[in-house]
């Protein structure tokens, strides 16, 4: 029987393997296990392929430290992800075959591109389902209340972007009060699916509490977002009964959570922006209806007291003007009252409108009866006058008549004289003396003689 | 409406209500008036809100069963 030795039966297959496969391939393979070993920088990963869930291909693959640096770094920069369990990547292998290690696939290169179109795709497949079950603008139809002032934050509690988001809250500019609790959850590396899901579950249980949910991390071009394309994370952020905000740094590609949040924000500082801009907004709208609420209060007010201004001026016009006729309004009343009978009175029939145009007709028969006694009255003085007058006359007449026979001429006329001493009638004999020159005056004349002879009469007639 | 019960939203929209109510043609003053009050209390609502400690919500938020931190400490910036 022949036999040869182990490490001449390497060395066979070392040989026709080198023989065989003397290029390097491009081969796309699915990433079931990586590590990365600190010390010596070297890469080893498990690759395989997959079929319906099932492995069908396992194959070891290393990369070197010097090739590692600058291939993974390259494509983190490009593609904003780790190299990591579950991706599917492009590679460029040497086989080769080690006589401990065995058969062993070399990377020299890692296309990133090919990831990109492969998260690309899950992404959209997620993003179909999603659309197909009706999920993936349920939590985009919530209602978003007008100010979110109680917030469920999902993150890690010493991320960056959490303390930023809390901050950027507690000392917002208008110093509204924000309450906050944190879900502590991994928000990066393969257990963040599950543990975002876990504290999205607890906070359904507080549901009541909060007005939103927020998912936040800090940014940063190294980030690995693949737990957010996951379908079940999705899923349950459609579903959960309060608006989802998403913070988680990345600015370059929406991913599945961003895509059925509520809103998706860039930043955690971003988000809490937000928070504040509404809360601004909401205490503007509600300033606004508070200026308004004022002006037109005051316009009511303002209308009011013109109209009581009117009012009270026209009703102290009025009295005025009542009472500057109340003196013919009274004789009416009383008049009228006077025309009323008591029967009329009595009169169920009788109402004000008759009153009034029986106090018309009384009145007008009032007038119309003064006016007629006036007219009488003044007949009457007409005629009395003139009667007085013709009187006047006649005793004016007479008294001419017998002013005329009084008039001292007429009396001389008849031969009477009238004698005067120094210009004094002379009446009696004993105002005369012997010798006095006396005057004697005539109708027609005066005659200057003296006195002869004084003969008294004795008054014995 | 119970006060208890009362929302942002629903004080929103109640003022809104109100102010549009009262800028309508011609409102008797007394209505007027109730409207006015409601309307205060409603913004005095909201501004309290906005900016008032709810220590009762302080509370209850530190009530809340505490997550065992299970190592969550990973942080944002760590790469390989």
């Amino acid at each position: 029987m022949n036999f040869i030795k182990l490490s001449e039966l390497s060395s066979l297959i070392k040989s026709s393997i080198f023989i065989n496969f003397p290029d390097e391939y491009w081969v796309i393979a699915e990433i079931a296990q990586i590590n990365l070993h600190t010390n010596s920088g070297h890469c080893y990963i498990d690759l395989v392929e997959k079929q319906d869930d099932s492995i069908i291909t396992k194959m070891r693959a290393n990369i070197w430290s010097n090739t590692y640096r600058i291939v993974v770094n390259n494509f983190r920069k490009i593609t904003g992800q780790e190299l990591q369990a579950g991706m599917k990547i492009l590679i460029l292998v040497k086989v080769t075959y080690h006589d401990i290690h065995g058969l062993s696939l070399n990377i020299k290169d890692l296309d990133p591109g090919y990831t990109l179109g492969e998260m690309a795709l899950k992404r959209k497949q997620v993003i179909e389902q999603l659309s197909k079950e009706g999920l993936i603008d349920l939590n985009k139809k919530l209602p978003l209340p007008p100010v979110i002032q109680n917030i469920a934050v999902i993150s890690s509690s010493d991320a960056a972007g959490y303390g930023d988001f809390s901050s950027r809250l507690a000392n917002n500019p208008y110093k509204y009060r924000f309450y906050y609790k944190l879900f502590p959850a991994y928000v990066q590396g393969e257990k963040a699916d599950e543990s975002i899901r876990s504290a999205l579950n607890l906070c359904l249980k507080e549901k009541n509490l909060f007005d939103a949910v927020v998912i936040i991390r800090g940014g940063g071009s190294s980030v690995d977002l693949h737990c957010f394309d996951s379908y079940a994370l999705a899923k349950e952020i459609a579903l959960f009964p309060l608006p989802v905000f998403t913070g988680i740094g990345h600015e370059k590609d929406e991913t599945v959570a961003d895509r059925v949040a509520k809103i998706r924000f860039i930043t955690p500082t971003a988000v809490a922006e937000f928070l504040i801009s509404k809360a601004k907004e909401f205490e503007d709208n509600i300033d606004t209806l508070k200026e308004r609420l004022v002006l037109r209060t005051l316009s009511v007010i303002n209308k009011e007291e013109n109209q009581i201004n009117h009012l009270s001026s026209s009703l102290s016009k009025y009295i005025k003007e009542f009472f500057k006729n109340s003196h013919a309004t009274i004789k009416h009343i009383v008049f009228s009252l006077q025309a009323f009978s008591f029967s009329s009175l009595q009169n169920p029939a009788l109402n004000i409108k008759s009153c009034e145009a029986r106090i018309n007709s009384a009145l007008i028969k009032f007038i119309s009866d003064e006016k007629q006694s006036l007219k009488e009255k003044l007949k009457t003085i007409n005629e009395k006058t003139s009667h007085l007058i013709s009187i006047q006359n006649k005793i004016v007449e007479n008294i001419h008549i017998q002013i005329n026979l009084l008039d001292p001429l007429n009396v001389l006329k008849r031969g009477y004289s009238i004698t005067t001493l120094n210009g004094k009638v002379l009446k009696s004999i004993k105002s005369v003396k012997k010798t006095d020159a006396i005057s004697t005056r005539l109708h027609d004349g005066k005659i200057i003689s003296n006195v002869e002879f004084l003969l008294e009469e004795t008054k014995d007639e | 409406m119970s006060e208890k019960k009362m929302t942002y939203a629903k004080a929103m929209a109640e003022l809104q209500d109100i102010v549009s109510h009262i800028e309508k043609a011609d409102i008797d003053v007394d209505i007027l008036t109730d409207k006015v009050k409601r309307a205060i209390f409603l913004i005095k609502f909201c501004r309290e809100k906005l900016y008032a400690t709810d220590k009762e919500i302080k509370k209850v938020l530190s009530e809340i069963e505490e997550i065992p931190e299970q190592q969550i400490k990973v942080k944002d910036n760590e790469s390989f």
